[in-house]
């Protein structure tokens, strides 16, 4: 790719996304929400975060061997305990990372 | 609640985002180098695009020769997610000027999206959710753009079997946790729903997998609750939730 269509895919990449951004946070009710789509947006965090926490932990089929799901496993498991009783990232961060070279080191 | 506790206690409730947040702007960094990106192109992405996700997506992308039609459409649909974001957040943050609100939908991620849709319930006023917003923001992206950064100068020499990339999957999945935990019924059903899907949908091309199981959590919440009964709240409290109140 040459410089100048590296920076101009960087910028329209930028622009993208800038927009999405800005949509309702810019323009308020310049853009009307029908009822139902507000009601949806309750969902929309939890559903978010389930799509992309899911496919992170839960691999089925394909290329990724069980050496390397099993530690990931554990650890998300472990994490997951620790979220649920303390909310607390750093815990969770922490004792995530530490399950996760264990088991690396366990399974050699 | 003045300005600069409002931003004060933002940036406290950010900390944790910030440390776990390094792994992965480095990770973003390294990558950059490592698909052969000049070190400015390298370093401004993160600047000016500033979304860890969509960026990773396209630098794979790159690396594998894809036209810049599938990068861009890639980018679209990845952060197509930003639109629900700032519909979300649209009301708490109404009181700021334009200006002020292009520069704090520019700082909208998965992150302070999250961090917002779990405070803003202990927030009356809009001056104060500005403020925390802020707070939790400006901070995420400073560490983000400072990460990335720092991956570009040291380029591959981190040593790859600390899987320190992990970090960001234990992220999610604490603020997932604790989302379902808080949650109503309709979003045990569709975070679970929500999960499944992504599981099921991942051979997706372009990722769209993360779409589908995202619309498919909502939906199956929406449904939930319609079968259930009334509704919880209005629209207004869209993401305040149960738990929340001081």
């Amino acid at each position: 790719m040459t410089d100048a269509g590296g920076w101009g895919l960087i910028l329209a990449m930028a622009a993208i996304t800038f927009a999405l951004r800005a949509s309702f946070i810019v323009l308020q009710e310049r853009i009307r929400l029908p009822a139902l789509v507000r009601r949806a947006l309750v969902y929309v965090p939890v559903a978010a975060l389930a799509a992309i926490v899911a496919p992170a932990f839960v691999q089925l089929g394909g290329d990724v061997g069980l050496a390397q799901q099993v530690p990931r496993w554990a650890a998300g498991l472990v994490g997951a305990a620790v979220a649920a009783r303390t909310g607390n990232m750093v815990a969770v961060l922490i004792v995530g990372m530490l399950t996760l070279w264990g088991v690396q080191a366990l399974l050699g | 609640m003045s300005f600069a506790a409002g931003f004060r206690e933002g940036l406290r409730d950010a900390l944790p985002v910030m440390l776990a947040l390094m792994p992965l702007g480095l990770v973003v960094g390294v990558a950059a180098v490592e698909v052969g990106l000049p070190i400015a192109q390298a370093i401004g992405m993160s600047y000016v695009v500033f979304a860890g996700i969509a960026q990773l997506a396209a630098l794979q992308l790159i690396a594998a020769g894809s036209p810049a039609a599938v990068i861009l459409v890639t980018t679209l649909l990845l952060n197509m997610r930003f639109v629900l974001y700032s519909a979300a957040l649209a009301e708490h943050l109404r009181a700021a000027p334009a200006w002020l609100r292009a520069v704090m939908a520019f700082l909208t991620t998965d992150q302070s999206m999250a961090l917002g849709s779990h405070r803003y319930g202990r927030f009356p006023e809009r001056g104060a959710k500005v403020a925390y917003y802020l707070g939790v923001s400006l901070p995420i992206g400073l560490v983000w753009t400072t990460a990335s950064t720092l991956g570009v100068l040291l380029g591959g020499g981190l040593p790859a079997r600390l899987s320190l990339d992990f970090a960001v999957p234990l992220v999610f999945l604490t603020l997932w946790v604790v989302a379902m935990v808080r949650g109503t019924s309709p979003v045990w059903v569709a975070g679970a729903v929500a999960g499944g899907t992504a599981v099921v949908a991942r051979p997706l091309p372009l990722n769209l997998g993360l779409l589908v199981a995202a619309f498919a959590g909502i939906a199956a919440g929406l449904w939930w609750e319609m079968r259930r009964g009334p509704a919880p709240r209005p629209g207004g409290a869209a993401v305040a939730r149960r738990g929340d109140a001081p």
